[in-house]
């Protein structure tokens, strides 16, 4: 607005682009590794890990990793994987896990969190070219910013490699990799499709997802989001996208099944319902960060399957509302909210799960300013984190508490969590709505202005400021 | 050049044109008239009606009558003995039932059909000065607890509930077969009960009473659900005779031992025990069938009952003057004349040896030996291991023998994979 004459376009830089360099996502990488190798294997903190291995806010009776070393077992020695109520993973990671010596399986949960921090990173680079809507300039000043990797938010700079750091140095994720939960493993496969579908490739984000989601049966519902990543990195127009991710999740399902009934030869109705039938019935109602074992364990038996059910389809109803809004120009935000929602409401939630969510955050920090309980959020995290393991103690260690102690914290956390999430979306509306109304004023006014200047001089259209669509 | 700015930031603005045209609703219903209402809501109610006619005929079917013909056609005996009283001072009450339950396992009925319900421990009470016994004669040895008493119900355990649910079969689905009486259509039971009464009510336990319409129910229930062919009912308590009062099931013999307003008194008291060790209905029962030898027709004592004898004749052997009280008989209910049913028909098993009738027109044969003149060895198809194996991998019955990890198939399967992999990027490069 303040310049004549034909706008320029963004400030052209005096050399040609430099390519990205990854020494800083190197530095960050590294350093997470190490931090997580070192409490994994020295000595020192030997009573760390069997304190987080046995912990039932790190692990679940889906993802204890005690668990996978009995099918392990069962594997090595061809005995029947799933006629016992314990092992409740797929077949699929089996064979690696053999080949792999058990001493090395907690390097492989490091190199895989390391692997989820370096898709953040992938992640939070590519977002730049594929969600300019969420870049578009409110102001002025943020017009002419430098257009590099660089969000601003929170009073810091979020490069790639800030962000993978972020995700590392988080304490939750640490004790996640620590406790040896193979939700690790499942969040690296979502990240992994979340990663392809953003490289534009769909059939390696519908296998990726399809691991995750014969891990957990949650990561099913990234389905549409994915595709809409894709959609966004392939330009691709049409929506029919979604059903083609969901055909090919169902083509890879059909690929592992055969593979487990045929090479692996188990019986591929013991693995379904020891794997994902187990997740949806929810038989096992040990204590953990989520709502559903408490109202379970109350819930009379006639009443359990309608209780089971609505419990089962909340996680699932919040798609449609956040695509339809959020999707078609901004899906990774949609899938930075639902890694949220899928947190909160699936049921068998650990820190982990919450440690990715909040590693994806991050991604956002340009809208972080637009948030109106930052402090009731800040709070919650504070009291959830230490009153955890203290009413847990309390209720099971010391016997001078009960379950209801330990379960009004996970009412906080849901609550927490819950506005937490509303805050999010809140400020990514509120901020796309500035920077729609920034692009319609300065549109007025070049307007204006070209009407002022003249008819006949043909006015360069602001097309490279302003919101792109 | 205008810049394209998404439709969805200006707020969905859309065509009009876009939207189809409702048609007008003018002509989507007709008018009923008044009569055409009325059918209809008759029409429904009758076809409601007969739907329901329908599907409840089959219960309007009366249970096909017992044939009571052929005394044969029971097949099994049961006896549920109940001793409803608690307390040292009850000591008779819980030897009326051991007799009973010793007498009929002597007859025949196997332990497994007996349901012994006893309200009370006399054989530990802290008060026997014969511990770990319980005798029904104080100038006997014979002790009726023992090494084999098979106790089903115990102490709090004997409540109303529990005897009506036992009766009727309404019990959980884990209920042990132990405390289920798991008669069919071709079950005699023998029901015995003893403890305190009154008119038309048994006490249980000195909590909660048993009524007379309450047990004649049961017994509907039971002939409704086919639980029995015939069933003899004995009580001894005060007013007993009350207590059968209401029974309306059919097939159901009924024994009291004192009429309406009339006590039934205890038989003698034991001077070391310092309580009664039986009562006189009891004695008197025991006095008929303890006379009853399986191996042989006749009776131990003269004037006594052998195998053969019948109801009729048990009856007859009460006396009301040594009873002090006046028995009384219901047999209206009964389809067989109490003349011909004979007492192991209730008091031992159905099936006696007596009633098997010897295979008279046996052929005697002589022992031959079959040589066939070239042995032949059969070859026996049976599935090779291999067969069995390549259909599903076997599920290992039994204790499993773990062998030694092999991880021959773990490379194979990521071998698998790998190649799975392999054809996959093959797939989306091209």
């Amino acid at each position: 607005m303040s310049e004549c004459g034909p706008a320029h376009a963004a400030p052209v830089p005096s050399s040609p682009p430099r390519p990205p360099t990854y020494r800083r996502l190197a530095a960050a990488l590294t350093l997470g590794a190490a931090v997580r190798l070192v409490l994994q294997y020295v000595p020192a903190v030997a009573a760390l890990r069997t304190a987080a291995q046995s912990s039932i806010l790190t692990t679940t009776p889906l993802t204890r990793w005690s668990r996978l070393q009995e099918a392990l077992y069962l594997y090595d020695r061809g005995l029947p994987l799933y006629d016992n109520a314990l092992v409740h993973q797929p077949p699929l990671l089996l064979p690696l896990l053999s080949v792999i010596p058990a001493s090395m399986h907690p390097l492989l949960l490091t190199i895989v969190d390391t692997a989820v921090a370096a898709g953040l990173a992938t992640l939070a680079r590519r977002q730049r070219e594929l969600e300019p809507a969420a870049h578009a300039p409110i102001d002025a000043d943020d017009d002419h910013a430098e257009p590099g990797p660089k969000i601003q938010g929170g009073g810091v700079a979020w490069t790639p490699a800030a962000v993978a750091l972020a995700y590392l140095l988080n304490p939750l994720s640490i004790l996640s990799c620590v406790a040896m939960d193979a939700g690790v493993i499942e969040r690296g496969a979502m990240i992994a499709a979340a990663v392809f579908a953003s490289g534009g490739d769909s059939i390696w984000a519908s296998g990726a997802i399809t691991v995750a989601f014969q891990m957990g049966f949650y990561p099913v519902a990234l389905a549409p989001i994915l595709a809409l990543i894709q959609r966004r990195a392939t330009q691709l127009s049409a929506f029919g996208v979604i059903p083609a991710v969901i055909i090919s999740i169902l083509m890879w399902n059909i690929i592992f099944y055969t593979f487990y009934t045929n090479v692996m030869e188990l019986d591929g109705m013991a693995v379904l319902k020891a794997t994902t039938g187990f997740v949806l019935s929810v038989p096992d109602l040990q204590p953990n960060l989520g709502i559903f074992w408490y109202l379970l364990t109350e819930v009379f038996d006639h009443f359990r399957g309608f209780f089971v059910m609505v419990f089962q389809l909340h996680p699932f109803v919040y798609l449609a509302p956040i695509i339809m809004r959020f999707g078609r120009e901004t899906p990774i935000f949609c899938l930075t909210v639902y890694t949220g929602v899928l947190a909160t409401l699936k049921a068998y939630p650990t820190v982990g799960d919450y440690a990715l969510w909040l590693g994806l955050l991050p991604i956002y920090a340009n809208t972080w300013k637009y948030f109106r309980y930052p402090f009731i959020t800040a709070n919650v995290a504070v009291y959830c984190a230490f009153l955890f393991p203290i009413m847990h103690a309390l209720w099971t260690r010391f016997a001078s508490g009960n379950a209801n102690f330990f379960y009004a914290l996970t009412l906080v956390l849901v609550l927490g969590a819950t506005v937490l999430q509303a805050d999010c979306l809140h400020a990514m509306h509120v901020r796309l709505h500035h920077a729609h109304a920034y692009a319609v004023d300065k549109m007025h006014a070049e307007v204006e202005e070209s009407e002022e200047v003249g008819a006949d001089q043909v006015v360069e259209g602001p097309g490279n400021g302003g919101g792109r669509g | 050049m205008l810049v394209s700015v998404d439709n969805h930031l200006l707020g969905h603005t859309r065509t009009n044109a876009a939207r189809p045209s409702r048609p007008p609703p003018s002509h989507r219903r007709r008018e009923h008239g008044p009569t055409t209402t009325m059918t209809r809501t008759i029409a429904t109610i009758l076809a409601v009606l007969a739907v329901t006619l329908v599907l409840a005929l089959p219960s309007f079917a009366s249970p096909p009558a017992a044939n009571a013909t052929a005394a044969d056609d029971a097949t099994n005996n049961w006896a549920v003995l109940v001793c409803t009283s608690r307390y040292w001072f009850n000591y008779r009450h819980v030897a009326n039932t051991l007799s009973m339950y010793r007498t009929v396992k002597r007859l025949g009925i196997p332990d497994d059909q007996i349901l012994l319900l006893l309200a009370d421990d006399m054989a530990c009470n802290p008060r026997n000065s014969r511990p770990a016994s319980v005798i029904n004669n104080a100038e006997d040895r014979l002790d009726l607890y023992g090494d084999t008493v098979e106790v089903d119900y115990r102490g709090y355990e004997v409540t109303v509930e529990n005897f009506m649910r036992l009766l009727t079969d309404r019990m959980p689905e884990h209920t042990p077969r132990s405390k289920r009486l798991l008669t069919d259509e071709k079950s005699r039971i023998l029901v015995f009960m003893t403890g305190h009464g009154g008119d038309e009510f048994l006490k249980f336990q000195d909590k909660e009473e048993l009524g007379a319409q309450d047990l004649a129910d049961a017994f509907a229930q039971m002939w409704e659900k086919r639980r029995y062919r015939e069933v003899l009912f004995m009580v001894d308590t005060c007013q007993a005779n009350t207590l059968y009062s209401r029974i309306s099931a059919p097939n159901v013999v009924a024994v009291g031992s004192s009429a309406k307003d009339e006590s039934s008194y205890s038989h003698h008291m034991d001077m070391n025990l310092g309580v009664s060790v039986i009562d006189r209905f009891t004695y008197a029962n025991l006095e008929a069938l303890e006379s009853v030898h399986l191996a042989s027709a006749s009776a131990s004592s003269p004037g006594g009952l052998n195998r053969t004898s019948s109801l009729a004749d048990l009856f007859a052997t009460y006396d009301p003057v040594k009873l002090a009280s006046t028995p009384g008989v219901r047999s209206d209910l009964s389809k067989r004349p109490l003349e011909s049913i004979p007492i192991l028909d209730f008091f031992g098993a159905s099936l006696t040896g007596a009633k098997v009738p010897r295979d008279e027109d046996r052929v005697v044969l002589e022992a031959r030996l079959e040589v066939s003149p070239v042995p032949t060895v059969e070859k026996v198809a049976r599935p090779t291991e291999e067969e069995v194996g390549e259909s599903k991998a076997p599920r290992p019955v039994g204790p499993v023998k773990v062998g030694p990890a092999s991880s021959w198939r773990a490379y194979l399967h990521a071998a698998a994979l790998a190649g799975l992999v392999g054809i996959m990027s093959f797939v989306t490069l091209v």
